[in-house]
């Protein structure tokens, strides 16, 4: 009897794990495995990795709000919505040492359902590729991914929830978030490419 | 001298009856009870002492007090820094550069550059009680602001406002490179 409860527990226990996993994951579909980028991290010159999410956005989102300032109101505004942001931004000493296989399992996330093109730019000058993907639930929008890659430089960046982009580049700039000109190497537009 | 009025008053001596006379005043009497009159003179005069040195004592205390006051009051009051109520932020004058090596951006690099950024828009309310600065900082503006901004927000949540702009803006930035892209492709 003793033994038949223990395997009762354990069994509860590992359903409520697996369940508990599940439920995040359902709840995250925009989210995407950063994870297997570590081949672009171990050859980067530079790595930048921001993640902000759970706890730390509501802080943030908090103390956004208390800044009295009217690009301040914007941002709470644009990120009122917002479940979490995850940024990677890889910079490499030399041209094309980076493995291109691995940026493309990112782009092959986006390919699954629910993931809509948004803008797509190729260009052989500099080797520029450029894909902008984004979710909807009914509605609302649940996500965005931004993937930029270069000849020396990946840029990927995914956020869950809700955003204001065209506020949030408007403000690139003011309040305290500056502009950080990571491409600074790279020229951009100009690209004679085939804009899908 | 007749020595019989001496021991029983017989008789008749003069001068013995005259020295009794003078000295009957300090005769012994049955009823009466000697009460030295020194002690409450001396008792009355201290309480008197007393009570002259604590009025003078509290009006001193008074007039330090109000000595004190005032010259705190003007002393804050030509000093005070106005209160915040609202802070604007400028843009960076500069880039932020990423450092070398395989690092992420670490928190203090953005510290410094967010403390440039941000600047107070005063109020000028008289706020005597609220200053708790010290002079040395309200030299400089900017030292005050930081000071400012690092008491309103706590540790945890100053980290975790600098993370959240620093994605802002790399977003913002990426986002703004599609666009221009974009737009450039258009044209």
């Amino acid at each position: 009897m003793n033994a038949l409860n223990k395997i009762a527990c354990t069994a509860g226990i590992f359903l409520a794990f697996f369940l508990a996993v599940a439920g995040i994951n359902a709840q995250e579909p925009a989210r995407l495995q950063f994870e297997k980028l570590n081949g672009l991290e171990t050859k980067a010159r530079d790595v930048v990795e921001v993640n902000v999410d759970g706890k730390l956005l509501e802080l943030a989102k908090r103390v956004t709000a208390k800044v009295k300032d009217e690009d301040a109101k914007k941002v709470a505004q644009a990120i009122s919505g917002l479940k979490g942001i995850y940024v990677r931004v890889y910079n490499f000493a030399n041209e094309n040492e980076y493995d291109v296989t691995e940026v493309d399992e990112i782009r092959a996330q986006l390919k699954t359902p629910g993931w809509e093109r948004l803008a797509n730019v190729r260009s052989k000058k500099n080797n520029q590729k450029i894909d902008v993907y984004t979710m909807f639930t009914g509605n609302d929008m649940s996500g965005v991914a931004v993937v930029i890659s270069e000849a020396k430089s990946v840029a990927l960046v995914n956020v869950i929830g809700m955003i204001d982009i065209e506020l949030l580049v408007e403000l690139s700039g003011k309040m305290n978030i500056p502009k950080i000109d990571i491409d600074r190497s790279s020229e951009p537009a100009k690209p004679k490419n085939d804009k899908e | 001298m007749n020595e019989d009025y001496l021991w029983d008053k017989n008789g008749e001596d003069r001068e013995i009856e005259r020295i009794e006379s003078v000295l009957s005043a300090l005769r012994y009497q049955k009823d009466f009870s000697p009460v030295l009159p020194g002690p409450i003179a001396i008792v009355g005069r201290e309480r008197a002492g007393r009570w002259t040195f604590s009025f003078g004592f509290a009006f001193a205390a008074c007039l330090l007090m109000v000595a004190v006051g005032g010259y705190w009051f003007v002393v804050t009051e030509r000093n005070a820094l106005p209160a915040i109520e609202s802070v604007s932020i400028k843009p960076p004058s500069t880039d932020v550069e990423i450092p070398n090596a395989n690092t992420s951006i670490s928190t203090s690099d953005i510290h410094s550059q967010t403390h440039d950024a941000i600047e107070i828009t005063p109020r000028h309310v008289r706020t005597i009680f609220r200053s708790r600065i010290p002079r040395k900082q309200r030299w400089t503006l900017s030292t005050a602001r930081v000071h400012t901004q690092n008491k309103q927000l706590t540790k945890e949540e100053h980290y975790a406002y600098q993370q959240l702009m620093l994605a802002l803006s790399i977003t913002g930035s990426k986002l703004k490179i599609v666009r221009d892209t974009m737009t450039a492709a258009e044209d």
